[in-house]
């Protein structure tokens, strides 16, 4: 029976990279193999106090003797190919693999440290074969890589994320359950449906420890299954704002006009209880605005009602998109600033079961211009809720050229890197785009909730008459993978 | 490696990236207010050929993970880069927002009254023998022996039409500013209709504003121009643009010889105004951008130090809020200076107020802002947050003597009092005395009303390190230590002792934010040294 596979390779995947060295190997009179009394594959310790918060894993050290038996000639060749393996830096994977049955693991490697030449079993008598046994210490990543899932579309195939929040399947997806041990960047692969010059799409990875949802039904006390949306129309109108009215470019049922006719400053235009209660925990809020013409500016503000009408305002954000051809260029999701829900709770310790219905306030002042502002919704994306394991981030500014229907752009979380591609297939002439935030990672035992906003910069974009506004009928081809990451050797293949 | 909640990118114009985690072997920041993001720390385990021409134009951000918040951003200083038997390294040290605020030195005169900036003029119009010189009023101790410029013609000598006596201000000038505003009282000799007061702009040929038609006179009349005046009245205003003014004593009346010793206009309450930059760098005209004639506030100067200094500061993300009771600053001019020491210097005017540039947003330039201090507290911790006060000598005092020499060279004092409830007597602090030539009874009452509060209760000073979420009841949420901003008040639950938190320091690998809590009271000497520099 065939022995467990051990190799040093240059990609943690079978597919490219090649094979620097084989541990477990034969030729014409000579063979090497790993001493399975001596095997270890270590194991990463915690350096934070056993009680701390977010500490660190350390690496693992690979432990093992390997020999190598055969004449003078061939040992000596197989000793000169792994030290030049040995002293070569990074960019190496211990891949290893139990059995054919078993899926391989690849352990990405630090420096290695040769060890000694072992002697002893070197006796140039041609009675017994001469051994050399070499000590290996090989330093690693915590954790081991396994060949990359497709977690949402296929390599040939994308999933259409559409950007309207009240579609099914628009801004907000549930991405399937992950396989592995442990939190894995994810490569995310998009194709917009238009071009994202001078946008910032916002792609926001929330893991929540609760059962996946079932049949699109979130579980009880679950985060919900479509994105928390609340429409301009569900509130109480403030000073100068209009009825709700209907419009294309607007998530139904519409847009509320603030016409600045009798107060231009910072007053409220929208107020009242939430039309949907959020769970309880902190969200990054953004307000859909646009605006009647192309050149006005707007500052607005969110604040929450506590107390007998006290209001705890968030930080002023402006709206000012500069002059823009077409009042579509103008819509952008702006960032209203983190808020807790409600207001002042913990979603660490508070219980999450019971929450009593937050109100806020929406002020919007006009800082340019002579126009209209236009408002129709507000979207919530999850920061921490009660049942966060980890969230993160990435708005990723595309200041000039973006990418668009015929190129694609790849954000790798394993390199925290990115990547456009020509029609998807030769890298494309362009600068990346200014990132805040961390690359996406999901987590497997998590329900993994993806969010996706395409335009949320609400300054002016590079080109001025670049009608680069937020548009629902906008979609993103996406396909999204990621190398599991494992402790020991995996296996629930 | 950095904690799991902050994100690292570096931006050199070539390459933008989000640095792995575990290549950051430590970051630290520190943010102070007054003042905003200070500086920042931090080494890099990657290769030296990652940012070949990383320098003194390229940014590092730090951001929160989940939400891509900005937590800290800074400009890289000349990098340190390692390389040795441990491998290749970095050692960056970047500079926050701040450190714009010291990029730039040059003079600014916001208002200036003092005499020695003022010369006389050499011009054809001006005989030899026409006296131009600082004195008090030749004749009586009037107004209050008050120093100014006395512009003379002497007995005996002929004078032409047109013959002047003339002075100019070019302070101004020299900063490469413009004049906003002037006020003068002027008082003659004797009522006489062959002379006039006049005010004359570059160039200073002689020619200009009458500032009184009906000839000199010895009832003394003050007079105020703003540049770009467009109200009603019958004086002349400056157009936009003067760099400098003349005062000046002209014979409008036929040639003669002059018979008398009374020939002479004595001016004093002399303030010229610079003109100042709204945020846009759009430069004040008229009456109601330009304000008072003879006073600033220190908004309004504060406004302008943003938008001369540091085009950085993005205009519309910069906030002013004006102090409910603006203080009138009579004397604010440098042959040099930063932005950084007006903006301290206006503290001393506006102690509730103070400045910050923070965030490096998308389009390159920061917030910044100059307002109020809030009062109402922001974050609450306990004993058990490494709360550590050292006692200091008690040292209350509620009365103080200020010496100063005013612009004749008089020495003046002023007595500054507060209440302060420990204290059932009068008890002085040790006097102070202000060095010559920076003496206004305006500086010397604010100094004194500021050694005086902090004498008023025992000098306080705590440090703090957070390691643990803590609220923040501005924003109304739990907050990670790496989210904690300097310039709020802290409440300590266990006393409820309530401080200022003045400067924070925040270690990204062990996630521990140190603050200092109130301020270290500055010695009588350290204010001295810092009012020595010529205003």
């Amino acid at each position: 029976m065939p022995g467990p596979s051990v190799q040093i390779t240059t990609a943690s995947s079978d597919d490219g990279g090649r094979v620097l060295f084989d541990f477990v190997d034969s030729g014409p009179g000579w063979s090497t193999w790993v001493k399975r009394d001596r095997w270890s594959i270590g194991v990463p310790k915690y350096q934070g106090e056993p009680d701390s918060y977010g500490g660190q894993w350390s690496t693992r050290e690979i432990t093992f003797t390997l020999v190598i038996q055969g004449p003078e000639q061939a040992a000596f060749r197989q000793q000169a190919a792994l030290a030049r393996v040995l002293l070569r830096h990074r960019g190496m994977f211990l891949r290893y693999q139990h059995s054919d049955s078993m899926p391989p693991v690849w352990w990405p490697l630090l420096q290695p440290q040769p060890g000694e030449l072992d002697f002893t079993d070197v006796t140039s008598d041609d009675a017994a074969p001469d051994r050399w046994r070499i000590d290996i210490t090989l330093p690693a990543d915590a954790l081991g890589l396994q060949e990359r899932e497709w977690l949402l579309g296929s390599p040939t195939e994308a999933v259409i994320i559409g950007n309207d929040p009240t579609a099914a399947g628009g801004v907000m997806v549930d991405l399937p359950p992950l396989r592995g041990d442990a939190p894995a960047p994810l490569r995310v692969d998009v194709v917009p449906s238009i071009a994202w010059d001078g946008y910032r799409p916002l792609m926001s990875v929330a893991a929540l420890d609760e059962p996946a949802p079932v049949d699109g039904v979130a579980p009880a006390g679950g985060y919900p299954t479509a994105p928390i949306l609340w429409r301009a129309g569900e509130f109480a109108a403030g000073a100068d704002t209009s009825a709700a009215t209907p419009g294309s470019a607007w998530i139904g049922p519409g847009r509320r006009t603030v016409s600045f006719a009798t107060q231009t400053g910072l007053v409220t235009r929208l107020s009242g209880a939430v039309p949907t209660v959020p769970p309880l925990g902190r969200y990054q809020v953004f307000a859909r605005v646009g605006r009647s013409d192309a050149t006005s500016g707007f500052e607005l503000r969110l604040g929450q009602r506590y107390g007998f009408g006290t209001v705890l305002w968030g930080g002023a954000v402006r709206h000012d998109r500069g002059v823009t051809s077409g009042t579509d260029g103008a819509i952008a999701w702006v960032p209203l600033g983190s808020f807790t829900f409600p207001l002042g709770a913990d979603p660490q310790r508070d219980d999450p079961s019971a929450v009593s219905t937050p109100s806020i306030e929406l002020q919007l002042a006009r800082v340019a211009g002579s126009g209209s502002a236009e408002v129709d919704a507000l979207i919530l994306v999850p920061e921490e809720v009660a049942t966060t394991r980890q969230t993160t981030s990435l708005g990723a500014f595309f200041s000039g050229f973006g990418i668009g229907p015929s190129r694609s752009g790849v954000w790798d979380g394993e390199t925290s890197t990115w990547a456009g591609y020509d029609f998807g297939l030769a890298l494309a002439q362009g600068l990346a785009p200014q990132h805040d935030g961390a690359y996406p990672v999901a987590v497997p035992g998590c329900r993994n909730v993806l969010h996706l906003l395409q335009q949320t910069h609400p300054g002016r974009p590079f080109f001025g008459d670049t009608p680069s506004g937020d548009r629902l009928a906008a979609t993103a081809a996406v396909k999204i993978s990621y190398q599991p990451r494992v402790l020991w050797t995996g296996g629930d293949a | 490696m950095i904690h799991e909640s902050l994100s690292l990118r570096i931006a050199d114009g070539l390459t933008d990236r989000v640095i792995p985690r575990r290549a950051v072997r430590s970051l630290s920041w520190r943010k102070v207010a007054p003042g905003g993001w200070a500086s920042m720390q931090l080494e890099l385990n990657e290769p030296l050929a990652s940012w070949p021409t990383l320098g003194p134009a390229d940014r590092v951000y730090v951001t929160k993970s989940s939400t891509g918040q900005q937590l800290m951003a800074g400009y890289v200083e000349q990098p340190g880069r390692n390389a040795g038997p441990e491998g290749e390294s970095w050692d960056i040290t970047a500079l926050g927002g701040l450190s714009l605020a010291s990029d730039q030195s040059r003079a600014v005169v916001y208002v200036d009254r003092e005499l020695s900036s003022f010369e006389r003029d050499v011009l054809a119009k001006v005989p030899a023998s026409a006296g131009t010189s600082l004195s008090t009023h030749p004749k009586t101790d009037d107004p209050n022996g008050k120093q100014g410029l006395l512009l003379q013609f002497v007995p005996g000598q002929p004078i032409g039409t047109g013959a002047l006596a003339q002075m100019s201000y070019t302070r101004i000038e020299d900063a490469g500013m413009q004049v906003a505003a002037i006020t003068v009282t002027a008082v003659a000799g004797k009522d006489d209709g062959g002379y006039r007061g006049h005010l004359a702009w570059a160039p200073p040929d002689g020619t200009g504003d009458i500032m009184s038609s009906l000839g000199i006179l010895t009832t003394p009349r003050t007079n105020v121009r703003y540049v770009g005046y467009t109200g009603s009245g019958s004086d002349v205003h400056p157009p936009p643009g003067i760099t400098r003014v003349g005062f000046g004593l002209r014979r409008t009346g036929g040639a003669t010889n002059v018979a008398d010793d009374n020939t002479w206009l004595f001016l004093y309450d002399i303030a010229i105004v610079g003109r100042r930059m709204d945020r846009y760098g759009v430069l004040d005209v008229d009456q109601p951008e330009i304000g008072s004639a003879s006073t600033v506030r220190a908004h309004q100067v504060a406004e302008d130090v943003f938008a001369r200094f540091i085009p950085q500061v993005d205009p519309d993300h910069l906030v002013i809020v004006p102090p409910a009771d603006p203080w009138p600053i009579d004397q604010l001019a440098y042959d040099s200076t930063t932005a950084r020491s007006v903006l301290d210097d206006l503290a001393r005017y506006e102690p509730g107020q103070h400045w910050w540039i923070g965030e490096l947003l998308p389009n390159g330039k920061h917030r910044a802002g100059y307002g109020p201090w809030r009062d109402d507290v922001r974050y609450e911790i306990t004993r058990a947050d490494g709360y550590d006060a050292p006692g200091g000598e008690a040292d209350l005092a509620n009365r103080i003597t200020v010496y100063y020499t005013d612009d004749t060279g008089k020495p003046q004092h002023e007595t500054v009092t507060s209440v302060v409830p420990d204290l059932d007597r009068i008890r002085d602090a040790e006097s102070i005395t202000l060095p010559p030539g920076v003496g206004s009874k305006a500086i010397a009452q604010r100094l004194g009303a500021e050694i005086l509060a902090t004498k008023a209760t025992p000098p306080r000073a705590a440090t703090v390190a957070i390691d643990r979420r803590i609220f923040d009841r501005w924003i109304g949420s739990w907050v990670e230590p790496s989210e904690i901003e300097p310039g709020c008040l802290v409440r300590v639950v266990d006393d409820g002792t309530v401080d200022r938190l003045t400067e924070i320091s925040y270690d990204g690998v062990r996630h521990q934010t140190t603050g200092k809590l109130g301020t270290p009271t500055p010695t009588a000497d350290e204010r001295l040294a810092r009012l020595v520099e010529r205003k």
